[in-house]
């Protein structure tokens, strides 16, 4: 005690050794938190929004998704690629299907611009993704079968011929 | 002669690993991880559009199955051949849901006489909804593990395990 308080000690401060910290807790965390990662990791790349008020059916599939245009379908609204295209609370619903109610215009129309969209990047870069025509149908399991049929009927009337019906897996409803 | 060991005698520490540039790289990792990680487990059942050709159809010896199945009201029939002939009838468990386990276990005998058929038609005549429809199509898709097993010869003649039941899966009445 004494010698610190000389004067000539003054302003020279003690040296501190550095810290050991002891990291192997944080690295247990970490592998932990890849494992899980890596387990929950979407190889498929394709990424889908189940919009609210769509709940989707459970299935046993485990076929991975494939790219291609989103329709989403929940019982008053249906979506293509996120974008609203028919509000049945702001819809004329007269003015919504034709074919003898078979084909739901507005949904139509929408896949026929993606359509053109998709051959004219095609056209423009000769390394664009070929037209695959998949359909990426994320579908509100309450929907009746008539309408599926309506909605089934609009895209392969637009060029769509691939369905893929997006499910949950059972492991995740649970 | 034993000695008491001196106090002096170093003390040799443990050489530690340089663990930083894993951390890093594990961080990294974990952020990209997060990025693509999906929580929830969303898969696809594809089907396709039934394409009607005006071609002949081509000639084989063995006439083609035809497998169709159809939903009415109180049962599930199961059709063969063209035109169909309804070869069984599958009626419900309770007033809402079909006997699926019967459906799958007939679809697996038919698919053991027809090893390298796979297209089955769904012709749902009532508006059921939805999961119904994607229950009627896990059935008639997809094998299951407790299922017996099938095989069948590939093109260098070794025998395969069969894994998916009927997998294309066409919706025979879209148009109607």
């Amino acid at each position: 005690m004494r010698v610190n308080r000389l004067i000539r000690f003054r302003g020279r401060k003690k040296k501190l050794g550095l810290i050991d910290l002891d990291i192997t807790s944080l690295l247990d965390i970490l592998v932990i938190m890849l494992v899980f990662l890596l387990k929950s990791y979407n190889s498929s790349g394709v990424v889908l929004n189940v919009p609210k008020g769509v709940t989707l059916p459970i299935s046993e599939s485990q076929a991975i998704n494939s790219p291609g245009v989103i329709v989403q379908v929940s019982p008053t609204t249906i979506w293509v690629d996120d974008n609203v295209i028919f509000d049945i609370n702001k819809s004329r619903t007269s003015a919504v299907y034709d074919q003898g109610r078979k084909r739901i215009i507005p949904l139509f129309n929408e896949l026929v611009k993606k359509r053109k969209i998709i051959n004219q990047v095609q056209k423009s870069s000769p390394e664009a993704k070929k037209f695959s025509g998949i359909v990426n149908l994320i579908v509100d399991k309450s929907i009746r079968y008539s309408y599926l049929k309506k909605l089934l009927h609009t895209c392969a009337e637009a060029g769509f011929i691939k369905y893929k019906f997006i499910v949950l897996n059972e492991s995740s409803a649970l | 002669m034993y000695r008491i060991p001196s106090r002096r005698t170093k003390k040799h520490e443990l050489a530690r690993p340089n663990l930083i540039p894993i951390l890093d790289g594990v961080f990294i990792f974990i952020f990209f991880l997060l990025m693509s990680a999906s929580f929830i487990k969303i898969f696809e059942v594809p089907s396709d559009v039934p394409i009607i050709s005006d071609s002949p159809p081509p000639k084989n010896d063995k006439p083609p199955l035809g497998l169709t199945i159809r939903v009415q009201e109180s049962s599930i029939e199961v059709l063969t051949g063209i035109p169909g002939k309804i070869i069984k009838r599958i009626g419900k468990v309770n007033s809402k849901n079909y006997d699926l386990a019967s459906l799958h276990d007939f679809l697996v005998k038919i698919k053991s006489k027809n090893i390298n058929e796979y297209t089955a038609i769904l012709e749902p005549e009532i508006d059921i909804d939805y999961q119904q429809i994607i229950d009627i199509m896990d059935s008639v898709r997809m094998l299951k593990n407790t299922d017996e097993a099938l095989y069948r010869k590939d093109k260098d003649g070794q025998e395969v395990r069969i894994k998916d039941l009927f997998s294309n899966l066409l919706f025979g009445n879209i148009q109607s």
